[in-house]
This record gives structure tokens, sequence and C-alpha cells, in this order.
């Protein structure tokens, strides 16, 4: 089966994903030279991914520490 | 089939330096196997006893049958018996057993030590007379550990040795190389530029036409960095930087003073502005925004405002943009950490992002790799295709980060909001 154009999937999904307490962010991403959804959260990943799916739509979930993003003034 | 059991439970053998038992015999494997382990068993001892004797096993002679197998080291020996118990003994000269590590000459190369310099980062630029730290590390496959053991020289001159250590560098442009030698004397090195002095970006943040990539800041904030100069139709300039460095995340008005420097290094104002705010697009501060740009430009002119970084950056960014796919190599000019280098890791990206105002989700992103491409203070940096083809064409403009990424706005949608290009080549 083909899979749909990643960032539709992205779409579709972001707004779910970023409701999950402690994720900062979500991308296209690649692992391993093929594309993926890419999750950043905050940093106690363990805690976090017991919650977020392994595969969306038939894209690998690849989850990544960020901590917290902030404006870069000085 | 029986022929090639043989060779296999020979090969067994062979790959087992010591006398071996199997602990069951194969299913269904050929007549007398059984009682030919048990003997091989009860004699292997007494064999192995026999000067030159390295092994004895189990396999197939004449007719398939089982046979004891005894490996000697040398051809010739002699004492050997040509059958126990009824079974038939066979001589292998297998040479002398080894535990199976790579010979000398042949097999796996040792590998050489792997070195990282994690300061300076590549690129980095100094002040005059400031103490400068240098670390790394050195891992060999084979030795392990060697960051001790590093050797670091400037120009070919030796400054330092081991994991970390500070010195003064005279001004100038440095070649930095640290170097480690394994036991067997590969040599494993590692190299950075750095620029001690007049090229510094606070060396220039009182000259006009001051560079791009320098503080700047609404008077009501700390500093932030000047992106590029760009253009409108008409030819008016603007200094390009992000609404939480000229205006202050939605509280400042049109006509308020750029700064330059901003006043955390020391900008005044008025005297020390180089524009006025012009134009900013609000940040929608909700975590159910669809933010795309964090923006806003001062109205500027040529004598106050330059279009290149200072020496050292990358200098002039092209007037046509690029798209960042993932992968990409990107660079940047900023106040804090000067040029770095980094690559595109994640884009669309959808962010939270906090400001003193509050949180604001933004979409459609660039994030960037590593952690260490910019700082607080580089905000409204300018990035930048970091390569041969495409070079310099701007990607995006920094605003965001944590400690591990760096988060900019696509640069297409930032002009296109002003209804400007960028003032470059």
């Amino acid at each position: 089966m083909q899979r749909k154009n990643i960032r539709e999937v992205l779409n579709r999904h972001v707004a779910e994903l970023m409701e999950i307490p402690g994720v900062t962010g979500a991308a296209e991403g690649q692992s391993h030279g093929e594309p993926c959804i890419t999750i950043f959260v905050m940093d106690d990943i363990h805690e976090i991914q017991t919650r977020i799916p392994g595969i969306i739509e038939g894209y690998p979930v690849q989850i990544v520490g960020s901590s917290e993003f902030r404006a870069l003034t000085s | 089939m029986r022929k090639f059991l043989f060779f296999a439970i020979i090969s067994l053998l062979l790959a087992w330096p010591v006398s071996t038992v199997f602990a069951a015999p194969p299913p269904g494997g050929p007549p007398g196997l059984e009682r030919a382990i048990a003997v091989k068993d009860r004699h292997a001892d007494a064999l192995l006893a026999i000067p030159g004797v390295g092994g004895v096993g189990v396999g197939l002679g004449e007719g398939g049958k089982a046979a004891l197998v005894i490996f000697t080291e040398t051809p010739g020996v002699r004492g050997l018996p040509v059958s126990l118990e009824g079974i038939p003994a066979i001589v292998q000269v297998s040479g002398e057993f080894v535990a199976l590590a790579p010979p000398e000459g042949k097999g796996p190369k040792n590998s050489s030590p792997v070195v990282n310099i994690t300061s300076p980062l590549d690129g980095y630029v100094y002040d005059s007379g400031v103490l400068i730290n240098f670390s790394g590390t050195a891992n060999d496959k084979e030795d392990g550990d060697l960051t001790a053991n590093l050797s670091w020289k400037s120009d070919g001159v030796d400054i330092g040795n081991g994991s970390s250590f500070t010195i003064v560098l005279v001004d100038g442009t440095h070649k930095i190389t640290a170097s480690v030698i394994d036991s067997v004397g590969n040599i494993g090195t590692s190299s950075i530029t750095i620029t001690v002095g007049q090229s510094s970006p606070s060396a220039w943040w009182w000259s006009r036409p001051v560079p791009i990539g320098v503080s700047t800041g609404h008077p009501d904030i700390t500093a932030g960095t000047i992106g590029a100069r760009v253009k409108d139709a008409s030819g008016k300039v603007y200094a390009l930087s992000n609404n939480h460095v000229y205006a202050n995340e939605n509280r400042a008005s049109i006509g308020d003073n750029a700064l330059q420097p901003g006043v955390y290094d020391g900008g005044r104002n008025p005297a020390d502005a180089i524009g006025t705010l012009h134009a900013f697009k609000p940040i929608e501060f909700s975590r159910r925004a669809n933010n795309v740009i964090d923006a806003a430009i001062a109205l500027s002119s040529s004598v106050s405002l330059g279009k290149a970084t200072p020496p050292g950056g990358y200098g002039t960014p092209m007037s046509t943009t690029a798209t960042a796919p993932i992968g990409m190599p990107v660079m940047k000019y900023g106040r804090t950490t000067g040029l770095t280098r980094g690559q595109v890791y994640a884009i669309d990206a959808t962010v939270n992002v906090r400001y003193s105002a509050g949180v604001a989700r933004f979409v459609h992103q660039i994030v960037i790799t590593p952690g260490t491409f910019s700082a607080g203070g580089d905000s409204g940096s300018l990035i930048v295709v970091d390569g041969t083809v495409d070079t310099r064409k701007p990607v995006g403009l920094l605003f965001a980060g944590s400690s591990s990424y760096t988060i900019a706005n696509p640069i297409a949608d930032v002009l296109m909001n002003f209804g400007v290009t960028i003032d470059g080549n």
C-alpha cells in the first residue's frame, strides 16, 4: 500500500501530538536516511514516549529530547 | 551428505582450541558416533598428554563410520594409536591452536584514534587578550580513552596537552590542531580555525556603516542580531531582525529606535540608533496559534548599515533565497557565537516557543543542529547555505532554540511579509 505524503500525515496529526504534555515540537525528519516524523520532547523522554505512537500512518516516529525552545535574546 | 557432515564436524573442532565434547550427537548422525564420542571422552586426557597433540575430536572415517580425530601440531607425531576400543583414529595435522585474534598484517586493520575538539567551536571569534578554553577527547578502538595524551598546536606551535587547558592567543586567525598517537603508531587528528581580535563581532559594534551579524535591539530589550540589510522596491534599506528584538514582542511602537549595539552591550538611546522600527509581524501568544515568522524591519540607511558580516564571517549573503531540505549544511553569523556551521535536522516543524510574554506556537519552521549553532543574543541572525552549490543563499531567520536545536523561520515568508529582498550579491 502506498504511503501518504509525509507532510499531509504530519498536518493531520500535529495538533493532537502537540497536545501531549511535554511535547515541544513535531516535524518532518529523517532517520537512517528515511523520512520519519520527529517529535521533540522535554528531556524526560522515557516518561513521555509511552504516550506517543511508534508509527503514524506508516511513518516511523523518532522521539528526541530538546528541552524548552526559547526566544534567543541575550 | 556424509562428506558434508564430516567437514562440518571437522570445522567445528578446528574452531575449538581445546579437546571438546559434543554434549549430544547430532540427531540422525552417522553409525557409531555416540560410541566414538564416549571412547574419545575416555581417552582424551591421555591423548592430549602426548607431546605434539593439540586436540581430539570425532569425525567420520572410511565408509562413513565414526572415527576419532587426533589433531597434531606438526606432522610425524609419534605414539599415536590407529584405533581405540575398535574405533579407528585419524590423524589430522592442524598446526597449533591459537585464540582467534586477527593475525598480524591480516584481518581488520588496527584503527586510528578518533579526536574530537569540543572547544573552541570551529570558526569562533574571540576578543583580543581573552583566555580561550581548549578541550577535546580522543578515543581509540584498541587502546580506549587517549584523551590525556592529546597534543595541541596552534599554527604548528605547541600550546598544551591533555583534555583541557586555557591560553591567550595573539590576534589573528589560528589553525588549531589536536592530535594523539596510539600504541601501534596510528595518528588521530582534528583541526579547527579560530580568530582572535580584529574580527570579533564586538570589535565592530560602533563602526558605521555597521556590518550585519552584530548586536542590535529595541531600547527596552537586551540584545539580538542584525540578520541582513534588506531593501524595498523604492530602494530604501532596512535592518532585518526579529519582532522580539526590534518590536519587543509586539510592545513597541512604529518609529521606536533600533539601537546598535543593543542596550545589553552598552548601546545608548538615542545616540546609538541606526534606524527606526518600520514594520513588524505581530506574534500571537497561544499554543494553538499558527505563527510563521518572528520578524521586524527598521528603516536605516547605507551610511549606518552595511550588507556584509565582519571579516571572518561568510561575507555578503546572496539576494536569491533557497529552501532548506533535511541535511543541508548551513551557516550563520550572530552577535554571540559569531560564525557557526550546522545542518538542517527537520523541516515543516510545529514548535512551542517561550517568550517573556508567554508561549507561542509556530508552524512550518526549520530545525537546525548542533546545539552550538546558536546561543542567546543570536536571535535575528540570517541563516545561509554553506556549500559549493547555492552558497550564501539565505534560507532562514534565526529566532529561537534550546540546548540542542536552533529554530528558524523560512526566509521567503519573512521577505514576502514585508515586500523586501535581501540587499546582497
